[in-house]
Parts: structure tokens; C-alpha cells; sequence
């Protein structure tokens, strides 16, 4: 399967008719590295067209495990070989939530730094949830990564009637703070 | 008849039935429900007053019934047949369907109305509750609001034998009618982005959202001159999986779990002493008290300030002003709720040493070699 680079993107519902609902998913290869694949976490933002996050209930993640609307819900056990995962309902998403944009951290609780550089590789996944089939997988991240802690992944948009997916790729020195500034996510 | 509540059937449309909280009475029900359930079941009134008093409504108590607001062709077969005067004349007579009758009228300052109605029966009226828990007495109805509110058209609970609306209007009112009032949810005193609380005795509480209960870390900060003294923090914790320890830099188990290569909390020492909670695994803690103490455990003089800072900032801080104290005072309490972290400050003293603070705040599943040793 051909993989997506970082910009590409792809019509999701109109390739494929029916497709009602995602699992937007991260596989990586921290190695040997423990401590930082203890402390990678993925979320999911929901934001507006203005690409800021609605509040800070929408920021889903493994300790605020769904959107309110429920649309939105982060999965206890990954499935298919992905680290962790993130479902989305497309027909329950609110018409005020334009973006859902995944981005995955190194969360800075202890005392052992770890950066994104360690990693040997990481990807973002697509999948459809009702059939497990894998849409799209985005090319290796990993490689131009050095110093960041958190990454932009991809994002899932809507555009016209449609939700397309988009591959980002974009990392972040500062963390999760930098990417909460940039959306506006209140920490 | 009406059953006991434990045996009434749920009723999802009152949502206030689920809640305590007391609730203004703007969207309160009229209160012809009242004299109607003592009317049609003589003896059951505290059973009723029980509700309204569950429901935070206020009510009064009418000892004679208005039997104006039986409705024609109402489908109780359970009433005595003596309550057939639908004809007499009352106030309330001309319109059966007006919900707000003189019972429900806010604004009347009077005692409880003896209706000038002859009364519908012999049936001896039921006495006032003295000793019950109607709280509802008249007096609280100044403070309800004008009775211009419309009483929101509940659905007929025609089936349900909690009857507490027994007289669904036939039609709807003149007024359209009212959307049911949400369930009451409660606000809880919250930290703002980037900004910060002071807990005082008066406001001891603050709630931290999931995003700040679980990005990042934690830290606990007992910003103190060295005028206090050699104050150490420590915590005892409790885990999601029910085991229960003790942190403490001095004794020597400075990590929870003890000798864990991945510890959920973390004494330290920077410039201050602190406790660091690594958020990461927010969700496998339960909850943990922070307590200060002197590490020669003398007197301490307290002053300064514990501060509490999350990733993005926020602070919640609490001013240790306490009068001298020989022994830990537990200074903090933080409940994991819901994947929310719930703090409190608590500056509680206690007499004794580690083992006393854990007794205190029943942290009962941990053992001790001695009253500073936990056994881990």
C-alpha cells in the first residue's frame, strides 16, 4: 500500500461510500527506549475551522477518554498493531467541529527526559472502524525528528460534504505547550 | 395507593427526583400537588411532604383540601367517593385547569387557607406534620419568585403511582409551555489557564479538569523561609489497585511505588521541598495526602505557602498559617474523581508521627515497623 507523505491528503467519504466511522491510530518504534514509550501519549483535538480547540473538553486522550458529544472516544487497548488509538463516529461529530487534529507527545512527568528523535520510527494510521481495514498509513516520521517532543500527525476534515485526511507531520520542540498555543488548548 | 418510594418506578423525566441539591423554587411545581395527595390519601401527607422536601420545594401544608382541582373525568379510582364537589364554588372552581391557585401563590403572606368551602368530607383532615421533615414551611415562600413563572406542563404521569403530578392538565396551559428545567448540575469551584487559587477555610476546594489532572506533572511546592525550620514534605497515597504507601524523602522511600523504576509520585528537593506526580499515570492513583513535618521532629514556626503547579501553569496555592505545632500536619488532600484531581486544604494537625497521619486519613492497608516505618 502506497503511503502517504507529509501534505498529502485524501477524501475519505467520497473514496469510500458508507465509511461512517475512523480509527485514527499511532504506530511507533521506541526500541529499547522504555521510558519514552511509557510516556507517549496520543491525542485528539477537536477544533473549528479556526483550528483552535473548542475547549478544554475537547482534547481526547487517555484521561479524558471522550469528546461531550461522544463522538469522539480513545480506546483502552490499541488494536493491529498501533500503540494507541482513537475512534471517531463521523456522523456524531458536532457541525461546530471542523478539525480533528492528532498529535502525539512525550508527556514530561518524570524527571528522564526523552525526545521524539529516539524514535526509531512512527506513523499515523487510518483505519475503518467497523472492518478494521486499514484506509491509509502515513510515511515514516521519524526520520527528520530530532529534539521534538511532540509531533502533529495528520488531521481528519471536513471539506464540502466530505471528511478528508490529511498527513502533517509537523514537530514541536517545546511539547505539548507549543502545540497547546498553537490551538489554543487551555493546559 | 402510593408505594413505598423504594418500591415507586424510576421517573427519568424528574430529574430533580435524582438530586439533593436544593434548587430555587423558580421552576418549582405548583403546589396543588400537595393538598391533592392528602386529600385523595388522608394519612400519607409526610409521604409527600418527604418528596416535596427531597424535590427542595417549599411547600405548605393546606389541612383542608381543595377539592376545587379535581378535574372532571380525573381517572382516580382510588379517591373516596366523597370527594365528588367539583361543583362547589371555590377560587379556584372557575378554572379546574389553573395550576396556579391560591396554594401555589407565593406572594400570599397568609397562614395556611382555610378554604370556605364546606368540607368535602368527614374525613378527618390530617394533622400538621410537627415533627417531620417538612422544612417547607410558609415562611420560606417570601422568597419565591413572582407567580408570573409559568408551571412547566409536565407530561401526564397518568401511570406512575409516585404521584406527584396528579392533576396533568387535560389541555396544555395558556401559556406555552415551559421546557423541563435541566438537571441541576453542579458547579464546582474551578482553576483557571494559567491563573491561580488560594484555598482558605472558607473556599477549601478546587477542582482541577482532566486535561490538567493528566498532562505533564504535578508538583507540590512548601515554599517556606528557612525561618520555618527543617519542614519535609511527604504523602501517603492510596493506588488505583487498593495498595496504599508512603512517600517520604527522609525515610528513606522516596518514590510511590517503593523502588519503582516508574513512580506515579516523587519526593525531591530543589529549592524547596516538593512532591512531583507524574501524570502519565494519572489514572492508577486513587488518592494522597500531603503532609509537612520536621525532619528533627521539633516545633515548627509555620508560615509560607504550599503551592500546587500543573504543566500548563495553573496554581493552586495554600497559605500555611497555622499556630504552633509539635507533629505532621496534613496540609492537602487530592481525590483522583472521574479522572478529575479534587483538591482540598486541609491544615490538619495531628498528634503523633506518619503512622497517625495515615490512621487519620484511613490509610488502613499499610503496615508498620515502627511509627516513622512503613512496611514496604
Amino acid at each position: 500500500m502506497a503511503r502517504m507523505t507529509r501534505g498529502a491528503n485524501v477524501a475519505l467519504t467520497r473514496e469510500i461510500p458508507g465509511l461512517t466511522s475512523l480509527v485514527v491510530g499511532v504506530a511507533w518504534d521506541a526500541g529499547s527506549e522504555r521510558v519514552l514509550s511509557d510516556n507517549l501519549v496520543l491525542a485528539l483535538l477537536l477544533c473549528g475551522p479556526d483550528s483552535r480547540v473548542l475547549s478544554e473538553r475537547h482534547m481526547v486522550f487517555f484521561n479524558q477518554l471522550t469528546s461531550p458529544d461522544e463522538s469522539v472516544a480513545a480506546r483502552d487497548e490499541a488494536l493491529d498493531g498501533d500503540q494507541e488509538q482513537i475512534e471517531v463516529d463521523l456522523r456524531g461529530v458536532p457541525e461546530d467541529v471542523a478539525r480533528l487534529v492528532a498529535v502525539v507527545y512525550v508527556n514530561e512527568g518524570t524527571t528522564q527526559r526523552r525526545t521524539l528523535g529516539q524514535l526509531r520510527a512512527v506513523s499515523v494510521v487510518v483505519r475503518d472502524a467497523t472492518t478494521h481495514r486499514e484506509l491509509v498509513r502515513s510515511e515514516d516520521l521519524a526520520p527528520v525528528l530530532q529534539a521534538e517532543t511532540a509531533l502533529v500527525l495528520g488531521e481528519v476534515y471536513r471539506h464540502g460534504g466530505d471528511w478528508k485526511f490529511k498527513v502533517v507531520g509537523e514537530g514541536y520542540r517545546n511539547g505539548i505547550s507549543g502545540i497547546a498555543a498553537d490551538y489554543g488548548l487551555p493546559l | 395507593m402510593i408505594p413505598a418510594p423504594g418500591d415507586a418506578p424510576a421517573r427519568p423525566d424528574l430529574g430533580w427526583l435524582r438530586h439533593r441539591t436544593r434548587r430555587v423554587p423558580v421552576a418549582a411545581a405548583p403546589a396543588p400537588v400537595a393538598p391533592y395527595a392528602v386529600a385523595g390519601q388522608g394519612g400519607s401527607g409526610s409521604t409527600t411532604g418527604l418528596a416535596d422536601f427531597l424535590a427542595g420545594r417549599t411547600t405548605r401544608r393546606q389541612p383542608a383540601p381543595a377539592p376545587s382541582v379535581q378535574v372532571p373525568g380525573s381517572n382516580r379510582a382510588d379517591g373516596p367517593p366523597e370527594l365528588h364537589t367539583r361543583e362547589v364554588p371555590t377560587p379556584g372552581a372557575a378554572d379546574p385547569l389553573d395550576l396556579g391557585t391560591s396554594a401555589a401563590d407565593p406572594l400570599d403572606l397568609s397562614a395556611p387557607i382555610k378554604q370556605p368551602v364546606p368540607q368535602a368530607s368527614p374525613q378527618p383532615t390530617p394533622p400538621p406534620a410537627g415533627g417531620d421533615l417538612d422544612l417547607g414551611s410558609s415562611d420560606l415562600d417570601l422568597s419565591g419568585p413572582p407567580p408570573v413563572a409559568a408551571p412547566p406542563a409536565p407530561a401526564p404521569p397518568a401511570s406512575s403511582s409516585l404521584d406527584l403530578f396528579p392533576e396533568a392538565p387535560a389541555a396544555p396551559p395558556a401559556r406555552t409551555p415551559v421546557a423541563r428545567p435541566r438537571p441541576v448540575a453542579r458547579q464546582v469551584p474551578r482553576v483557571p489557564h494559567g491563573g491561580r487559587v488560594i484555598l482558605t477555610p472558607r473556599e477549601p476546594v478546587v477542582t482541577l479538569d482532566r486535561v490538567q489532572s493528566g498532562v505533564g506533572a504535578l508538583t507540590i511546592t512548601a515554599v517556606c523561609s528557612p525561618a520555618v525550620g527543617d519542614l519535609v514534605l511527604g504523602a501517603v497515597y492510596q493506588l488505583a489497585d487498593g495498595s496504599s504507601g508512603v512517600v517520604s524523602r527522609t525515610a528513606g522511600v522516596p518514590t510511590a511505588p517503593p523502588r519503582s523504576r516508574r513512580p506515579v509520585l516523587e519526593a525531591g528537593r530543589d529549592e524547596h521541598d516538593q512532591i512531583r506526580v507524574d501524570l502519565r499515570q494519572t489514572r492508577s492513583l486513587r488518592r494522597f495526602v500531603v503532609h509537612a513535618m520536621s525532619a528533627s521532629e521539633g516545633q515548627l514556626a509555620w508560615g509560607g505557602t504550599l503551592v500546587i503547579t500543573t504543566h500548563g501553569g495553573s496554581r493552586v496555592e495554600i497559605p500555611l498559617d497555622l499556630a504552633p505545632h509539635a507533629g505532621p500536619v496534613v496540609l492537602a488532600s487530592v481525590h483522583a474523581v472521574d479522572g478529575e484531581f479534587v483538591v482540598r486544604a486541609e491544615l490538619d494537625p495531628v498528634h503523633g508521627l506518619v503512622r497517625d497521619v495515615a490512621l487519620a486519613h484511613g490509610f488502613r492497608a499499610i503496615t508498620w515497623a515502627d511509627a516513622r516505618t512503613p512496611v514496604l
